[in-house]
Protein backbone atom coordinates (compact mmCIF):
# COMPACT_ATOMS: atom_id res chain seq x y z
CA UNK A 1 0.00 0.00 0.00
CA UNK A 2 1.41 3.33 -0.98
CA UNK A 3 2.11 5.60 1.95
CA UNK A 4 0.70 8.99 1.13
CA UNK A 5 1.86 10.61 4.30
CA UNK A 6 3.88 13.79 3.91
CA UNK A 7 7.59 13.25 4.02
CA UNK A 8 8.81 16.81 3.70
CA UNK A 9 9.95 18.45 6.90
CA UNK A 10 8.44 21.86 7.34
CA UNK A 11 10.27 24.71 9.03
CA UNK A 12 7.12 26.44 10.24
CA UNK A 13 6.71 25.38 13.89
CA UNK A 14 2.92 25.74 13.74
CA UNK A 15 2.68 23.56 10.69
CA UNK A 16 5.11 21.07 12.17
CA UNK A 17 3.02 20.88 15.33
CA UNK A 18 -0.13 20.40 13.25
CA UNK A 19 1.48 17.64 11.22
CA UNK A 20 2.67 15.86 14.35
CA UNK A 21 -0.80 16.05 15.88
CA UNK A 22 -2.39 14.79 12.69
CA UNK A 23 0.11 11.96 12.48
CA UNK A 24 -0.71 10.93 16.04
CA UNK A 25 -4.42 11.25 15.33
CA UNK A 26 -4.03 8.97 12.34
CA UNK A 27 -2.38 6.45 14.63
CA UNK A 28 -5.55 6.43 16.72
CA UNK A 29 -4.80 9.12 19.29
CA UNK A 30 -8.12 10.93 19.73
CA UNK A 31 -6.68 13.50 22.10
CA UNK A 32 -4.20 14.58 19.41
CA UNK A 33 -7.07 15.17 17.00
CA UNK A 34 -8.95 17.04 19.73
CA UNK A 35 -5.89 19.24 20.23
CA UNK A 36 -6.15 20.20 16.56
CA UNK A 37 -9.84 20.90 17.05
CA UNK A 38 -9.09 23.20 19.97
CA UNK A 39 -6.50 25.08 17.91
CA UNK A 40 -8.74 25.68 14.90
CA UNK A 41 -12.35 25.57 16.06
CA UNK A 42 -12.70 29.29 16.74
CA UNK A 43 -11.13 30.26 13.43
CA UNK A 44 -13.26 27.83 11.46
CA UNK A 45 -16.43 28.96 13.15
CA UNK A 46 -15.59 32.61 12.39
CA UNK A 47 -15.01 31.60 8.76
CA UNK A 48 -18.14 29.50 8.37
CA UNK A 49 -20.46 31.90 10.16
CA UNK A 50 -19.89 34.38 7.33
CA UNK A 51 -21.07 31.91 4.76
CA UNK A 52 -23.98 30.37 6.59
CA UNK A 53 -26.90 32.59 7.53
CA UNK A 54 -27.41 31.59 11.11
CA UNK A 55 -25.06 30.73 13.93
CA UNK A 56 -26.66 27.42 14.85
CA UNK A 57 -26.44 26.23 11.30
CA UNK A 58 -22.87 27.47 11.11
CA UNK A 59 -22.04 25.68 14.32
CA UNK A 60 -23.49 22.43 12.98
CA UNK A 61 -21.49 22.87 9.79
CA UNK A 62 -18.27 23.24 11.80
CA UNK A 63 -19.08 20.14 13.82
CA UNK A 64 -19.77 18.26 10.62
CA UNK A 65 -16.48 19.54 9.21
CA UNK A 66 -14.53 18.11 12.14
CA UNK A 67 -16.38 14.80 11.80
CA UNK A 68 -15.51 14.77 8.14
CA UNK A 69 -11.88 15.65 8.87
CA UNK A 70 -11.65 12.77 11.35
CA UNK A 71 -13.20 10.36 8.87
CA UNK A 72 -10.88 11.48 6.08
CA UNK A 73 -7.60 11.92 7.93
CA UNK A 74 -6.03 9.28 5.73
CA UNK A 75 -6.77 11.45 2.71
CA UNK A 76 -4.57 14.29 3.91
CA UNK A 77 -1.84 14.72 1.32
CA UNK A 78 0.46 17.03 3.23
CA UNK A 79 0.71 20.79 3.13
CA UNK A 80 -1.07 23.07 5.53
CA UNK A 81 -3.40 21.40 8.01
CA UNK A 82 -5.12 24.74 8.49
CA UNK A 83 -5.92 25.02 4.77
CA UNK A 84 -7.06 21.42 4.71
CA UNK A 85 -9.43 22.01 7.62
CA UNK A 86 -10.62 25.31 6.10
CA UNK A 87 -11.40 23.54 2.85
CA UNK A 88 -13.42 20.89 4.67
CA UNK A 89 -15.25 23.54 6.69
CA UNK A 90 -16.09 25.58 3.60
CA UNK A 91 -17.43 22.53 1.85
CA UNK A 92 -19.44 21.62 4.94
CA UNK A 93 -20.84 25.15 5.02
CA UNK A 94 -21.81 25.03 1.36
CA UNK A 95 -23.32 21.57 1.75
CA UNK A 96 -25.32 22.75 4.72
CA UNK A 97 -26.62 25.64 2.67
CA UNK A 98 -27.59 23.41 -0.20
CA UNK A 99 -29.23 20.85 2.03
CA UNK A 100 -31.30 23.39 3.85
CA UNK A 101 -32.33 24.85 0.54
CA UNK A 102 -32.78 28.20 2.17
CA UNK A 103 -33.91 30.94 -0.10
CA UNK A 104 -31.02 33.33 -0.79
CA UNK A 105 -33.37 36.21 -0.03
CA UNK A 106 -33.53 35.18 3.62
CA UNK A 107 -31.63 37.73 5.64
CA UNK A 108 -29.19 36.83 8.34
CA UNK A 109 -31.18 36.27 11.52
CA UNK A 110 -28.51 38.08 13.49
CA UNK A 111 -27.91 41.27 11.60
CA UNK A 112 -26.96 42.97 14.82
CA UNK A 113 -24.16 40.52 15.29
CA UNK A 114 -20.98 42.42 14.44
CA UNK A 115 -18.81 39.48 13.52
CA UNK A 116 -17.12 41.40 10.76
CA UNK A 117 -14.98 43.65 12.80
CA UNK A 118 -12.96 43.17 15.94
CA UNK A 119 -14.05 45.27 18.91
CA UNK A 120 -12.97 48.90 18.43
CA UNK A 121 -10.28 50.10 20.76
CA UNK A 122 -10.93 52.92 23.16
CA UNK A 123 -9.01 55.46 21.07
CA UNK A 124 -11.16 54.93 17.95
CA UNK A 125 -13.27 57.83 16.75
CA UNK A 126 -16.91 57.04 17.59
CA UNK A 127 -18.16 58.48 14.28
CA UNK A 128 -15.75 56.35 12.27
CA UNK A 129 -16.55 53.31 14.37
CA UNK A 130 -20.25 53.84 13.85
CA UNK A 131 -19.84 54.36 10.10
CA UNK A 132 -17.69 51.25 9.76
CA UNK A 133 -20.21 49.28 11.75
CA UNK A 134 -23.05 50.55 9.55
CA UNK A 135 -21.15 49.64 6.39
CA UNK A 136 -20.47 46.15 7.64
CA UNK A 137 -24.07 45.68 8.66
CA UNK A 138 -25.33 46.78 5.25
CA UNK A 139 -22.80 44.59 3.49
CA UNK A 140 -23.62 41.66 5.74
CA UNK A 141 -27.30 41.97 4.89
CA UNK A 142 -26.60 42.17 1.16
CA UNK A 143 -24.15 39.29 1.33
CA UNK A 144 -26.88 37.06 2.76
CA UNK A 145 -28.93 37.62 -0.36
CA UNK A 146 -26.41 36.61 -2.99
CA UNK A 147 -25.82 32.98 -3.91
CA UNK A 148 -23.89 30.66 -1.62
CA UNK A 149 -21.14 30.14 -4.18
CA UNK A 150 -20.66 33.85 -4.74
CA UNK A 151 -20.70 34.54 -1.02
CA UNK A 152 -18.08 31.87 -0.32
CA UNK A 153 -15.83 33.14 -3.11
CA UNK A 154 -16.09 36.77 -1.97
CA UNK A 155 -15.47 35.95 1.69
CA UNK A 156 -12.47 33.78 0.88
CA UNK A 157 -10.93 36.22 -1.55
CA UNK A 158 -11.75 39.64 -0.18
CA UNK A 159 -11.83 38.96 3.53
CA UNK A 160 -9.67 35.93 4.15
CA UNK A 161 -7.10 36.83 1.53
CA UNK A 162 -6.88 33.49 -0.27
CA UNK A 163 -5.83 33.69 -3.91
CA UNK A 164 -7.86 32.41 -6.84
CA UNK A 165 -5.98 29.13 -7.09
CA UNK A 166 -6.44 28.34 -3.41
CA UNK A 167 -10.14 29.13 -3.58
CA UNK A 168 -10.48 27.02 -6.70
CA UNK A 169 -8.84 24.12 -4.87
CA UNK A 170 -10.97 24.63 -1.78
CA UNK A 171 -14.26 24.82 -3.62
CA UNK A 172 -13.41 22.33 -6.32
CA UNK A 173 -14.01 24.60 -9.32
CA UNK A 174 -11.78 26.25 -11.91
CA UNK A 175 -9.96 29.53 -11.37
CA UNK A 176 -12.14 31.12 -14.05
CA UNK A 177 -15.28 30.12 -12.19
CA UNK A 178 -13.90 31.57 -8.97
CA UNK A 179 -13.14 34.87 -10.70
CA UNK A 180 -16.55 34.96 -12.27
CA UNK A 181 -18.24 34.27 -8.92
CA UNK A 182 -16.34 37.09 -7.28
CA UNK A 183 -17.05 39.60 -10.05
CA UNK A 184 -20.71 38.69 -10.37
CA UNK A 185 -21.05 38.58 -6.63
CA UNK A 186 -19.72 42.10 -6.29
CA UNK A 187 -22.05 43.30 -9.04
CA UNK A 188 -24.96 41.65 -7.24
CA UNK A 189 -23.94 43.31 -4.00
CA UNK A 190 -23.83 46.69 -5.70
CA UNK A 191 -27.33 46.10 -7.04
CA UNK A 192 -28.58 45.17 -3.58
CA UNK A 193 -26.89 48.17 -1.99
CA UNK A 194 -27.95 50.62 -4.72
CA UNK A 195 -29.84 52.88 -2.35
CA UNK A 196 -27.10 52.77 0.29
CA UNK A 197 -24.02 53.25 -1.85
CA UNK A 198 -23.45 56.71 -0.39
CA UNK A 199 -22.47 54.94 2.78
CA UNK A 200 -19.57 53.35 0.93
CA UNK A 201 -18.53 56.20 -1.32
CA UNK A 202 -17.88 58.58 1.57
CA UNK B 1 -53.69 73.27 -20.64
CA UNK B 2 -49.94 73.23 -20.85
CA UNK B 3 -48.41 69.83 -21.43
CA UNK B 4 -46.43 68.61 -18.44
CA UNK B 5 -42.79 68.13 -19.29
CA UNK B 6 -41.58 64.55 -19.09
CA UNK B 7 -39.02 64.01 -16.31
CA UNK B 8 -36.68 62.50 -18.85
CA UNK B 9 -36.54 63.94 -22.31
CA UNK B 10 -35.71 61.52 -25.12
CA UNK B 11 -32.49 63.40 -25.72
CA UNK B 12 -31.63 63.65 -22.04
CA UNK B 13 -27.89 62.94 -21.71
CA UNK B 14 -28.59 60.62 -18.74
CA UNK B 15 -30.90 58.51 -20.84
CA UNK B 16 -28.43 58.43 -23.67
CA UNK B 17 -25.66 57.42 -21.30
CA UNK B 18 -27.85 54.72 -19.71
CA UNK B 19 -28.80 53.36 -23.11
CA UNK B 20 -25.19 53.28 -24.15
CA UNK B 21 -24.11 51.75 -20.83
CA UNK B 22 -26.64 48.94 -21.26
CA UNK B 23 -24.42 47.67 -24.06
CA UNK B 24 -21.31 47.63 -21.85
CA UNK B 25 -20.09 44.49 -20.18
CA UNK B 26 -20.26 45.30 -16.46
CA UNK B 27 -18.36 42.17 -15.51
CA UNK B 28 -15.30 43.45 -17.34
CA UNK B 29 -15.41 46.60 -15.24
CA UNK B 30 -16.01 44.54 -12.08
CA UNK B 31 -13.02 42.34 -12.94
CA UNK B 32 -10.86 45.41 -13.46
CA UNK B 33 -11.98 46.77 -10.09
CA UNK B 34 -10.93 43.52 -8.44
CA UNK B 35 -7.75 42.63 -10.34
CA UNK B 36 -6.62 45.97 -11.77
CA UNK B 37 -4.22 45.65 -14.67
CA UNK B 38 -3.98 41.90 -14.08
CA UNK B 39 -7.61 41.54 -15.15
CA UNK B 40 -8.23 39.55 -18.32
CA UNK B 41 -9.80 42.43 -20.19
CA UNK B 42 -8.05 45.31 -18.48
CA UNK B 43 -7.59 47.42 -21.63
CA UNK B 44 -11.23 47.15 -22.57
CA UNK B 45 -12.29 47.94 -19.02
CA UNK B 46 -10.10 51.05 -19.00
CA UNK B 47 -11.65 52.24 -22.24
CA UNK B 48 -15.15 51.74 -20.86
CA UNK B 49 -14.30 53.57 -17.67
CA UNK B 50 -12.75 56.46 -19.63
CA UNK B 51 -15.72 56.86 -21.96
CA UNK B 52 -18.76 55.95 -19.88
CA UNK B 53 -19.81 57.85 -16.77
CA UNK B 54 -21.89 54.92 -15.52
CA UNK B 55 -18.98 52.55 -15.98
CA UNK B 56 -16.89 55.02 -14.01
CA UNK B 57 -19.47 54.98 -11.19
CA UNK B 58 -19.64 51.22 -11.33
CA UNK B 59 -15.87 50.95 -11.02
CA UNK B 60 -15.81 53.36 -8.09
CA UNK B 61 -18.56 51.41 -6.32
CA UNK B 62 -16.82 48.10 -6.91
CA UNK B 63 -13.60 49.46 -5.46
CA UNK B 64 -15.48 50.92 -2.46
CA UNK B 65 -17.22 47.62 -1.71
CA UNK B 66 -13.91 45.78 -2.07
CA UNK B 67 -12.15 48.12 0.31
CA UNK B 68 -14.83 47.63 2.96
CA UNK B 69 -14.38 43.88 2.63
CA UNK B 70 -10.62 44.22 2.82
CA UNK B 71 -10.97 46.30 5.98
CA UNK B 72 -13.08 43.58 7.59
CA UNK B 73 -11.29 41.46 10.12
CA UNK B 74 -10.26 38.01 8.97
CA UNK B 75 -11.67 34.92 10.61
CA UNK B 76 -8.39 34.49 12.47
CA UNK B 77 -8.61 37.98 13.94
CA UNK B 78 -12.24 37.44 14.88
CA UNK B 79 -11.45 34.06 16.41
CA UNK B 80 -8.90 35.69 18.70
CA UNK B 81 -11.61 37.75 20.37
CA UNK B 82 -14.78 35.72 19.77
CA UNK B 83 -14.63 32.03 20.56
CA UNK B 84 -16.95 29.57 18.89
CA UNK B 85 -20.17 28.95 20.79
CA UNK B 86 -19.52 25.23 21.08
CA UNK B 87 -16.68 22.88 21.87
CA UNK B 88 -16.24 20.71 18.80
CA UNK B 89 -13.88 18.14 20.25
CA UNK B 90 -14.87 14.59 19.48
CA UNK B 91 -15.98 12.17 22.17
CA UNK B 92 -14.76 8.59 22.26
CA UNK B 93 -18.13 7.40 20.94
CA UNK B 94 -17.96 9.98 18.11
CA UNK B 95 -14.57 8.57 17.17
CA UNK B 96 -15.76 4.97 17.24
CA UNK B 97 -18.87 5.87 15.24
CA UNK B 98 -16.81 7.73 12.64
CA UNK B 99 -14.31 4.90 12.40
CA UNK B 100 -17.18 2.42 12.09
CA UNK B 101 -16.30 0.38 15.19
CA UNK B 102 -18.19 -2.74 16.29
CA UNK B 103 -20.93 -2.95 18.95
CA UNK B 104 -18.50 -3.71 21.78
CA UNK B 105 -16.27 -0.81 20.86
CA UNK B 106 -19.31 1.47 20.74
CA UNK B 107 -20.47 0.28 24.16
CA UNK B 108 -17.01 0.80 25.62
CA UNK B 109 -16.89 4.26 24.10
CA UNK B 110 -20.29 5.11 25.53
CA UNK B 111 -19.13 3.93 28.94
CA UNK B 112 -16.03 6.13 28.66
CA UNK B 113 -18.21 9.08 27.70
CA UNK B 114 -20.51 8.35 30.62
CA UNK B 115 -17.59 8.24 33.02
CA UNK B 116 -16.23 11.44 31.53
CA UNK B 117 -19.59 13.13 31.99
CA UNK B 118 -20.70 11.78 35.38
CA UNK B 119 -17.56 10.21 36.87
CA UNK B 120 -16.47 13.24 38.81
CA UNK B 121 -19.71 14.08 40.62
CA UNK B 122 -20.58 10.43 41.17
CA UNK B 123 -17.07 9.57 42.35
CA UNK B 124 -16.94 12.54 44.69
CA UNK B 125 -20.33 11.61 46.17
CA UNK B 126 -19.34 7.99 46.64
CA UNK B 127 -16.02 8.93 48.24
CA UNK B 128 -17.78 11.39 50.54
CA UNK B 129 -20.31 8.78 51.63
CA UNK B 130 -17.44 6.35 52.17
CA UNK B 131 -15.57 8.81 54.35
CA UNK B 132 -18.74 9.45 56.36
CA UNK B 133 -19.16 5.70 56.73
CA UNK B 134 -15.60 5.36 58.00
CA UNK B 135 -16.19 8.13 60.50
CA UNK B 136 -19.41 6.56 61.71
CA UNK B 137 -17.64 3.21 61.99
CA UNK B 138 -14.79 4.74 63.93
CA UNK B 139 -17.20 6.52 66.26
CA UNK B 140 -19.09 3.31 66.82
CA UNK B 141 -15.90 1.51 67.64
CA UNK B 142 -14.90 4.37 69.91
CA UNK B 143 -18.16 4.07 71.77
CA UNK B 144 -17.60 0.37 72.12
CA UNK B 145 -14.06 0.93 73.26
CA UNK B 146 -15.05 3.43 75.97
CA UNK B 147 -18.07 1.56 77.13
CA UNK B 148 -16.41 -1.78 76.82
CA UNK B 149 -13.43 -1.02 79.04
CA UNK B 150 -14.96 -2.19 82.33
CA UNK B 151 -16.75 -5.00 80.60
CA UNK B 152 -13.53 -6.00 79.01
CA UNK B 153 -12.35 -7.35 82.31
CA UNK B 154 -13.71 -10.82 81.60
CA UNK B 155 -11.87 -10.74 78.32
CA UNK B 156 -8.57 -10.46 80.07
CA UNK B 157 -9.55 -13.17 82.44
CA UNK B 158 -11.04 -15.54 79.95
CA UNK B 159 -8.19 -14.93 77.61
CA UNK B 160 -10.43 -13.97 74.72
CA UNK B 161 -9.49 -11.00 72.62
CA UNK B 162 -11.15 -7.81 71.49
CA UNK B 163 -14.56 -9.23 70.43
CA UNK B 164 -15.38 -9.60 74.12
CA UNK B 165 -15.41 -5.85 74.36
CA UNK B 166 -18.78 -5.98 72.68
CA UNK B 167 -20.89 -6.54 75.81
CA UNK B 168 -20.08 -2.94 76.54
CA UNK B 169 -22.44 -1.98 73.78
CA UNK B 170 -25.32 -2.98 76.01
CA UNK B 171 -26.60 -1.14 79.05
CA UNK B 172 -23.55 -2.14 81.00
CA UNK B 173 -21.37 -0.21 78.65
CA UNK B 174 -23.32 2.95 79.17
CA UNK B 175 -23.03 2.36 82.85
CA UNK B 176 -19.31 2.04 82.47
CA UNK B 177 -19.07 5.39 80.83
CA UNK B 178 -21.27 7.16 83.31
CA UNK B 179 -20.06 5.27 86.35
CA UNK B 180 -18.22 8.27 87.68
CA UNK B 181 -21.36 10.31 88.09
CA UNK B 182 -23.91 7.58 88.71
CA UNK B 183 -23.35 5.50 91.84
CA UNK B 184 -26.07 3.06 90.78
CA UNK B 185 -24.32 2.43 87.54
CA UNK B 186 -21.03 2.08 89.38
CA UNK B 187 -22.54 -0.68 91.46
CA UNK B 188 -23.75 -2.39 88.33
CA UNK B 189 -20.27 -2.26 86.91
CA UNK B 190 -18.69 -3.61 90.10
CA UNK B 191 -21.20 -6.38 90.09
CA UNK B 192 -20.39 -7.15 86.53
CA UNK B 193 -16.71 -7.36 87.35
CA UNK B 194 -17.34 -9.53 90.35
CA UNK B 195 -19.66 -11.76 88.36
CA UNK B 196 -17.11 -11.98 85.65
CA UNK B 197 -14.37 -12.90 88.11
CA UNK B 198 -16.42 -15.75 89.48
CA UNK B 199 -15.35 -18.94 87.67
CA UNK B 200 -18.95 -20.13 87.28
CA UNK B 201 -20.08 -16.93 85.79
CA UNK B 202 -17.08 -16.89 83.48
CA UNK B 203 -18.23 -20.10 81.89
CA UNK B 204 -21.74 -18.74 81.40
CA UNK B 205 -20.67 -15.35 80.24
CA UNK B 206 -18.01 -16.12 77.73
CA UNK B 207 -20.09 -17.74 74.99
CA UNK B 208 -22.81 -15.10 75.25
CA UNK B 209 -20.23 -12.34 75.22
CA UNK B 210 -18.63 -13.73 72.13
CA UNK B 211 -21.95 -13.92 70.29
CA UNK B 212 -22.79 -10.40 71.27
CA UNK B 213 -19.35 -9.29 70.29
CA UNK B 214 -19.66 -10.91 66.93
CA UNK B 215 -23.02 -9.26 66.35
CA UNK B 216 -21.81 -5.83 67.47
CA UNK B 217 -18.54 -5.72 65.54
CA UNK B 218 -20.11 -7.51 62.59
CA UNK B 219 -22.25 -4.45 61.88
CA UNK B 220 -19.30 -2.17 62.35
CA UNK B 221 -17.14 -4.31 60.09
CA UNK B 222 -19.83 -4.14 57.45
CA UNK B 223 -19.91 -0.38 57.71
CA UNK B 224 -16.13 -0.29 57.48
CA UNK B 225 -15.94 -2.63 54.52
CA UNK B 226 -18.70 -0.81 52.66
CA UNK B 227 -17.15 2.54 53.39
CA UNK B 228 -13.72 1.47 52.21
CA UNK B 229 -15.22 0.08 49.01
CA UNK B 230 -17.11 3.32 48.49
CA UNK B 231 -14.00 5.43 49.11
CA UNK B 232 -11.85 3.35 46.76
CA UNK B 233 -14.51 3.12 44.03
CA UNK B 234 -15.37 6.80 44.40
CA UNK B 235 -11.73 7.83 44.19
CA UNK B 236 -11.25 5.64 41.12
CA UNK B 237 -14.33 7.05 39.45
CA UNK B 238 -13.27 10.56 40.35
CA UNK B 239 -9.85 9.96 38.85
CA UNK B 240 -11.27 8.36 35.71
CA UNK B 241 -13.81 11.13 35.38
CA UNK B 242 -11.14 13.80 35.71
CA UNK B 243 -8.95 12.10 33.11
CA UNK B 244 -11.86 11.54 30.76
CA UNK B 245 -13.08 15.08 31.16
CA UNK B 246 -9.69 16.42 30.16
CA UNK B 247 -10.12 14.70 26.82
CA UNK B 248 -13.86 14.95 26.38
CA UNK B 249 -15.56 18.10 25.14
CA UNK B 250 -17.89 20.30 27.07
CA UNK B 251 -20.48 20.79 24.36
CA UNK B 252 -21.45 24.33 25.17
CA UNK B 253 -19.11 27.15 25.82
CA UNK B 254 -19.91 30.45 27.40
CA UNK B 255 -19.83 33.20 24.82
CA UNK B 256 -18.05 36.28 26.11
Amino acid sequence: VEDLRPTTVTEDPVQRRDLILLERARDGDLSAFNDLVVVYQDMLFALVVRMVPDRDQASDAVQEAFFSAYRNMAGFRGGSVKSWLSRIAINAAMDAQRLKKRRPADPYPELEDDTWQPPADASADPVTTSLTSERHRALNGALAKITTDQRAAIVLYDVEGYDYAEIAEMTGVSVGTVKSRIHRGRLALRGLLADRMDLFRG
Amino acid sequence: VAERPSPVEPDDPRLVAAARHALHDEEVVAAYAVDGDAADDAARARTLIDRCVLCQDLHADMVAIGSVFKAAASAEAIAAVRPAPRDYRLTASDAVRLRGGNVLQRLAARLRDGIAAFGRPLGASMAAIGVVGLLVGTMTLGTIGLGGAPAAMPIEISGTAAPDAAPGVGPGATAGVTSGSDPKASQTTDRTIQDAQSPDAREELTPRTLDDAMNGTGGTSLIFAGSIILVVAGAGLLLAGTRGRRHAPARNRAHP
